[in-house]
């Protein structure tokens, strides 16, 4: 059987038409400037989260700092200076980079997967299982790494049970695996009120609930490393296989017809996906409306091909996490928690997208 | 049959109507049967008395069982020896009861569990209490008119500083009066005295030359965590002569600050409190960053002692923490007034003996003042 090479095909997930007009020399021209653009709007955000905050650290300093781990350099500032920059902005600026463009990605590829404009990673009850796991562990006094490994575990059986329902009534489609979801959501969200509700509401309540809200605040290098094979290489993976998603986004009759294993394929996309937002989920706490926003957004900026969309997507959500970061530990002496601002940010966001892509939302 | 089945339904109406009109006519006083007539013995006492939500609530006879669904005042009851009064908590389970109350009070662990501050009433009427205190977040949602309404007196006395809570404890005195009265009574003149005689010993010191203070609440192991600008943590922290960080952060609301805010106020004293302050204390000294603080570098961190409740926060407790405060914050004003270690630990000798009517000895009452359980351990300790 002749194999189809999927990577020539350029494909669009919102019309499902073949837009072989994005091959022209003046839209690749048009996606290299966005990108690099991007890129350098991603760096300058970078920098600008290192050097601002509540403590004073001037530029120069923070590039001192930054430099002397690689060279050697005259030590002209203070122990408290070196912690801020190193121990406490490095880590969360790094954090917010890729826990921002691993929920863009994932956002994207279930928006591509479902067909469906409207979904974001936690279509499948991913992100209230790492709640319920996160909270099981906060009410049985656990350590940070035990609510880690929990929200994690909790993430994964969500999607898992998810996943088994439309195999126990026989029913395989998009439809029933989404219904499947919202099912698992709302199950999960139940037992989420019993456990606030049992939870001793001095202590573990409030932890509970600054935990949902998501927060970059205890992050270290430490607490990332187990984390990051389970965000990167099912990333890596997406990347690299992008362009069978323009084939999904089809339809399934079309990507049948064009040699896709559909069942494989959907079910590594899905994989992925959930391996990202799990993992995202239990470094940062859930973070809300970035898997939606920004994959509209990159989709308004470069087009509907995943190829392209994807990449931009990864530094839109890159630079977006940035600035709510340095958002909620700024503007107030207390940490303000990442689910609030992008709420905050993101629904009259998304709004504004809907009002520019009007003619195109039937 | 269609006979039939109009009569069925005019019955039900008929019943319906008289449901209705039963439920919604209230209790004619002029027709029930006065209470003397099937009760001649008089009643023992009455209290009337206004309560913190501005109720005025009446209690009948002496109070003997009380369900108290505040957890920031159970302490009060087992710290004046009055833990037998207590028929029903807002806990989840009582074995959770920390070692200190179960040293003063054993039978602490055998108190029913209600595991919500807002239990059903029918389960408030099955345990029969004299009285039930509210917690103060259900004062407005029309919680305690409901347990009125079913005869049993609801009280809110919820208090956030000393000056409420002395008002407080003075209406709880009034409910309970004999001997509870008195040791409230004496309880909010102690506090009074002493906040007085701290307050006129720190009165002098300039703006510049009080310490700031920063205090990390150790509910969790997080060194952010704090409380409000206007809460009773500045109430002792000012009295004893500090500054409170959170007023320089403008903090309105107990939180969890970032530790850059902390960093900037680079406070001269640390207390940690809450039962992780050994894990605290030793997070500060050790952490990049915290161990540069001036605090720490001056080895002016302390642990906060707690026994039934946080010295720090609320109940009678609190009254220890005026001077405890003084000998963290102005140490040298403390000696020399005679607030030293020594004196503390008899302070809290007296203050139990007092109170709780139990006789601490001079080893438990230095595990206390340490910050540790009465067998000398950790609540949580350093790993």
């Amino acid at each position: 059987m002749k194999k189809t090479d999927f990577s020539k095909h350029d494909l669009s997930p919102a019309k499902g038409k073949v837009m072989s007009q994005n091959n022209s020399l003046g839209y690749v021209l048009r996606f290299q400037g966005i990108l690099w653009l991007s890129v350098i709007i991603l760096m300058v955000v970078f920098v600008l989260s290192l050097v601002v905050g509540q403590y004073r650290v001037p530029l120069e300093e923070t590039f001192r700092i930054m430099f002397s781990k690689i060279f050697t350099i005259n030590r002209t500032w203070d122990n408290i200076q070196q912690a801020v920059i190193m121990d406490l902005r490095l880590p969360r600026t790094v954090a917010a980079v890729i826990i921002g463009a691993a929920l863009s990605l994932s956002g994207a590829t279930y928006q591509s997967i479902f067909k469906n404009p409207m979904v974001s990673p936690d279509l499948l009850g991913v992100s209230s299982g790492a709640c319920v796991g996160a909270a099981s562990a906060i009410l049985l006094n656990g350590s940070s790494i035990l609510i880690q490994i929990s929200a994690f575990a909790g993430g994964l059986i969500a999607v898992a049970i998810t996943l088994m329902i439309p195999r126990l009534i026989r029913n395989e489609s998009t439809t029933v695996l989404v219904l499947s979801g919202i099912v698992i959501s709302s199950l999960m969200s139940s037992i989420m009120s019993i456990i606030k509700f049992v939870a001793d509401t001095d202590t573990q309540l409030a932890e509970i609930t600054y935990w949902m809200m998501g927060s970059f605040a205890m992050t270290t290098f430490e607490s990332m490393l187990p984390v990051l094979p389970t965000i990167l290489i099912p990333m890596a993976v997406i990347l690299m296989m992008r362009y069978r998603l323009n084939v999904l986004s089809l339809g399934d009759n079309e990507a049948k017809s064009l040699g896709i294993n559909l069942r494989t394929t959907r079910g590594m996309f899905i994989l992925c996906s959930t391996l990202i937002t799990a993992s995202s989920v239990c470094l940062s706490g859930t973070i809300g409306w970035v898997g939606l926003v920004i994959p509209h957004t990159a989709r308004m900026v470069i087009g509907s091909d995943n190829k392209r969309m994807l990449p931009i997507a990864m530094i839109f959500g890159g630079v977006f996490m940035l600035f709510i970061d340095i958002l909620c530990r700024t503007i107030t002496a207390a940490e303000l928690r990442l689910g609030i601002l992008t709420g905050v940010i993101g629904a009259p966001f998304f709004i504004f997208i809907l009002f520019k892509q009007r003619r195109q939302v039937q | 049959m269609k006979r039939f089945r109009k009569g069925i339904s005019l019955i039900i109406v008929f019943i319906l109507i008289v449901a209705i009109v039963s439920g919604c006519t209230k209790d004619n006083p002029g027709t029930t049967e006065p209470v003397q007539e099937t009760n001649p013995e008089p009643v023992e006492r009455t209290v009337t008395v206004t309560d913190m939500s501005g109720d005025t609530v009446t209690i009948n006879g002496e109070v003997k069982k009380i369900i108290n669904l505040w957890p920031a005042g159970t302490s009060s009851f087992f710290v004046m020896g009055a833990g037998d009064l207590i028929a029903g908590l807002a806990v989840n389970s009582p074995a959770t009861m920390n070692s200190w109350t179960q040293l003063f009070y054993p039978e602490c662990v055998n108190i029913p569990a209600l595991g919500s501050t807002t239990p059903t009433i029918e389960n408030l009427i099955k345990l029969e209490p004299d009285l039930v205190i509210i917690h103060p977040s259900t004062a407005k949602d029309g919680f305690a008119q409901k347990i009125r309404e079913v005869g049993i007196p609801a009280i809110n006395i919820n208090f956030s500083n000393y000056e409420t809570m002395i008002q407080a404890y003075t209406i709880l005195g009034e409910v309970l009066g004999g001997e509870y009265q008195g040791k409230l009574n004496l309880w909010s003149s102690a506090v009074e005295t002493k906040l007085a005689k701290v307050r006129s010993l720190t009165d002098g010191i300039q703006e510049a030359d009080r310490p700031v203070v920063y205090y990390i609440a150790g509910q969790t192991d997080s060194l952010t965590t704090t409380m409000a600008a206007n809460s009773i943590i500045s109430d002792w922290v000012e009295s004893a002569g500090g500054v409170y960080a959170p007023r320089l952060m403008d903090l309105a609301a107990s939180a969890e600050v970032t530790p850059e805010a902390v960093f900037k106020v680079n406070p001269d004293v640390i207390i940690c409190a809450g039962v992780y302050q050994q894990i605290e204390k030793n997070a500060v000294e050790t952490t990049e960053g915290w161990k540069d603080l001036k605090a720490a570098t001056t080895g002016r961190i302390y642990t906060n002692p707690y026994a039934c409740f946080n010295w720090d926060r609320f109940g009678l407790e609190s009254q220890l923490q005026i001077n405890y405060a003084l000998m963290c914050i102005q140490p040298e004003i403390a000696s020399a007034n005679g607030i030293t270690k020594k004196t503390m630990i008899n302070e809290i000798i007296d203050f139990y003996k007092k109170y709780t009517d139990f006789e601490l000895s001079t080893t438990q009452a230095e595990y206390m003042l340490n910050g540790l359980r009465p067998d000398g351990t950790a609540e949580f300790p350093v790993k």
